[in-house]
């Protein structure tokens, strides 16, 4: 029996995906292009193009190829973790929900929900293509925020207001790094993430208002005294 | 000449200083602070880091960060202090080609002077942003016990750093300057350097505008760092008591805690209790732990007096090394950012018997002799310039495996002597001149600084020929040997480049790869 063309668009899709997740950017294009041939006016197609060809011009890191699982010791959006005895259906059913709220362009809620997908099924190549456009986009998004990386964030929060939040450990451990001196730049460096994922806990604690960006200042520590 | 800085490059903390209109000045670096990490490091993302930056991620990128490097510095791979290193250490130390341990950070190994020149480098640019004006002449203090090869290897680093290093000075002996002892009346010293990673003991004595160095001590691995870790073990155990949560392998949480744990210690010297506040420190299933935890001096002081305590030995063994009582010693000198802790400067004043000088900050003392020195050397100042000996013995290898010295430790420097030396078998036309340091009547137990062959000596007799060695070292204690045949005037000669140091085509070599890393960075 043919393939109908709402088959093979979606077959498509779908292969660029897995193409993406893989970290072959030429071939997802490629499946992505020839959707845009059968129907010019798929807005996912199109927005997985951009999103490819832009992150190309602006050197941002290739997507990279899905891991091996590795257990999380820490949870790292709250929101996004699955509850157990997930079928098949009820996983492509959180893939879709993702996916709308990217289209919506709610892209950090998307991603999360894909992450806890994929960490649930590590094997959903497709999957970790989303994640790796996804992350493109909010790159993208991070760097326009905060310029150069060389805005200097600081606490625009009290200690007692901050503990009101609920953060996870490793954006504790990005507050600490926050002192009215070093750049977005360095702190990336200081933090050993993935840069994305620095950048990503900054824009988080700038979203909050828990953190704001500005310019260095010079401090007299003369009366500090050193271990 | 433009102006000459003070560099004080520590084990764990370096700081450079100046004159400015006669009065020495330390010069703080642009986070503000008058000491900078000896640190260096290349982050996950690829970036060099130096200094405070390169300490604030010690912990999450303990692999591919370097500190301590002075203590491997002008050793031999197989030297004990650089095993231990390599059992402590999380980086990775590695024999390099001439016998030398070199550093392994990734794709690139790293020379032991090239890791200093990294600091100095840093140096040199915190004293250029100060005064406005490009910086060339340095003098660099060094450990008294450091031997010649140790001192050419610090003095490579400064030149690999584009520094021209007019001198090579003790530490003990720049502390000494920066309080002016040694203008008026014959003295004796005591200066206890407590820093970050190794003790040192110095008795000195000072008469007629020399200082003589009796008698040193100490351990390379005892420092601030240690009561650091202590205090850092004790806040781990409180909070897996207060919260069921052991923080051992969260390298992040670690990173956190030792930095609030120095903190702590440095709070505690002025103050009888402090607070550690470490917010979202860990989650569970309960949501974000906090740490949030109370300190007392007495706490602090009850876990590390074990740690200070160790010194006492090492003092009372120094003195005796001396000849002297605690008595004898007219001065006692503080050094080191540890000595500020009120039970080291009790424990000080309890072994010598008085108060010690404590006028100059203790991190900041030798940078300022340095710079006193510097200024000295520029204007000639004879009435200014101490003179500094050799520390160690030097002399060659005689047969039967002995050490013949031919110039005694405290020897004032610059100094050249000779001696005659003869041939050990009927017609033997060559002698291997092996060139040691050290105290040691046994040849193999002193360092062995270089070795050459004169050849060519005429067939005789055994005992017949005459050979004249001569030694000559600078003012930095830097050696040159030379052997003449007086028979037929051949000479033959070195400039001790001993194993560990770099020759002059290393140094290049790694000067023209830092000037390339600065012009990848500019783009």
């Amino acid at each position: 029996m043919a393939e109908s063309k709402e088959d093979k668009i979606e077959r498509l899709m779908r292969e660029g995906l897995n193409h993406y997740g893989m970290g072959a950017v030429g071939e997802a294009v490629r499946s992505w292009r020839e959707v845009l041939r059968l129907d010019p006016d798929h807005a996912d197609a199109r927005d997985f193009v951009a999103t490819a060809e832009e992150a190309a011009h602006a050197a941002v890191p290739p997507p990279r190829p899905p891991k091996a699982p590795v257990k999380a010791e820490v949870q790292e959006h709250a929101a996004a973790e699955l509850a157990p005895g997930e079928d098949d259906a009820t996983l492509d059913d959180l893939v879709r929900e993702g996916q709308r709220l990217v289209r919506e362009q709610e892209l950090e809620a998307g991603l999360d929900l894909l992450e806890a997908v994929a960490r649930r099924d590590p094997m959903r190549l497709e999957v970790h293509g989303h994640i790796e456009e996804v992350r493109s986009r909010l790159l993208k998004r991070y760097r326009d925020r905060m310029g150069d990386l060389g805005g200097v964030p600081r606490l625009s929060l009290g200690l007692s207001d901050v503990m009101k939040f609920n953060l996870p450990a490793h954006a504790g451990f990005m507050l600490s790094l926050i002192d009215g001196d070093t750049s977005v730049g360095d702190i990336v460096s200081l933090s050993g993430m993935d840069s994305f994922e620095a950048l990503r806990v900054l824009n988080g604690l700038l979203d909050a208002g828990i953190v704001s960006l500005g310019s260095a200042v010079r401090r007299d520590r003369r009366n500090e005294s050193v271990g | 000449m433009g102006r000459v800085i003070g560099i004080d490059l520590g084990t764990t903390n370096s700081c450079v200083a100046v004159m400015e209109n006669g009065q020495p000045t330390v010069i703080p670096n642009a986070g503000g602070y008058k000491t900078t990490p000896s640190m260096f490091a290349i982050s996950q993302d690829g970036k060099r880091l130096v200094g405070h930056l390169a300490k604030r991620q010690a912990i999450t990128n303990a692999r591919n960060t370097v500190y301590a490097s002075k203590r491997l510095i002008g050793r031999r791979f197989d030297a004990p202090e650089v095993q231990k290193a390599i059992d402590l250490c999380p980086y990775e130390i590695v024999r390099g080609p001439n016998d030398d341990p070199r550093v392994r950070i990734g794709e690139k190994t790293f020379t032991c002077p090239e890791l200093s020149a990294l600091i100095l480098r840093e140096m040199k640019r915190v004293a250029e942003e100060h005064l406005g004006e490009p910086v060339r002449d340095a003098v660099i203090t060094v450990p008294a016990y450091f031997n010649d090869t140790q001192r050419q290897c610090t003095k490579d680093a400064g030149k690999i750093a584009g520094l021209e290093v007019l001198r090579i000075i003790n530490e003990p002996t720049a502390a000494a300057l920066a309080y002016g002892f040694g203008k008026k009346r014959e003295e004796k010293i005591a200066v206890y350097d407590l820093g970050g990673g190794t003790f040192d003991i110095s008795i000195l004595e000072l008469g007629s505008g020399v200082l003589e160095v009796l008698a040193t001590g100490g351990n390379t691995f005892l420092g601030g760092e240690d009561f650091d870790r202590r205090l850092v073990a004790h806040l781990l155990e409180r909070f897996q008591e207060a919260e069921g949560i052991d923080l051992r392998a969260d390298a992040m949480a670690l990173q956190r805690l030792k930095d609030a744990a120095e903190k702590a210690k440095c709070d505690l010297s002025t103050r009888d209790v402090t607070e550690i506040n470490l917010p979202f420190v860990a989650s569970d299933a309960r949501g974000p732990r906090h740490l949030n935890l109370e300190v007392t001096r007495e706490t602090l002081e009850g876990l590390v007096d074990d740690i200070v305590r160790q010194t006492i030995k090492i003092v009372e063994s120094c003195l005796n090394d001396a000849g002297l009582t605690r008595e004898q010693i007219d001065q006692v000198v503080l050094v080191g950012g540890q000595t500020r802790m009120p039970l080291v400067q009790n424990l000080v004043t309890e072994l010598f018997g008085k108060r010690p000088h404590k006028g100059v900050n203790p991190d900041e003392v030798v940078a300022v002799g340095a710079a006193i020195q510097g200024e000295a050397l520029l204007s000639e100042d004879k009435n200014l310039l101490l003179l500094d000996v050799t520390p160690l013995s030097l002399g060659i290898a005689t047969f039967g495996g002995h050490f013949a010295k031919l110039i005694e430790r405290n020897t004032t420097v610059p100094v050249r002597k000779g001696h005659i030396f003869t041939t050990t078998r009927d017609n033997q036309s060559a002698v291997k001149i092996r060139v040691l340091q050290g105290e040691s009547e046994t040849a193999s137990e002193n360092d062995l600084l270089g070795e050459f062959v004169l050849s060519g000596i005429r067939p005789a007799r055994k005992g017949e020929p005459e050979i004249e060695v001569s030694f000559d070292i600078d003012a930095n204690g830097i050696v040159s040997v030379s052997a003449r045949d007086l028979a037929t005037g051949k000479e033959q000669s070195i400039q001790v480049n001993a194993t560990g140091t770099l020759s002059d085509e290393e140094i290049q070599r790694i000067i023209d790869e830092n000037e390339l890393y600065e012009v990848q960075l500019k783009e």
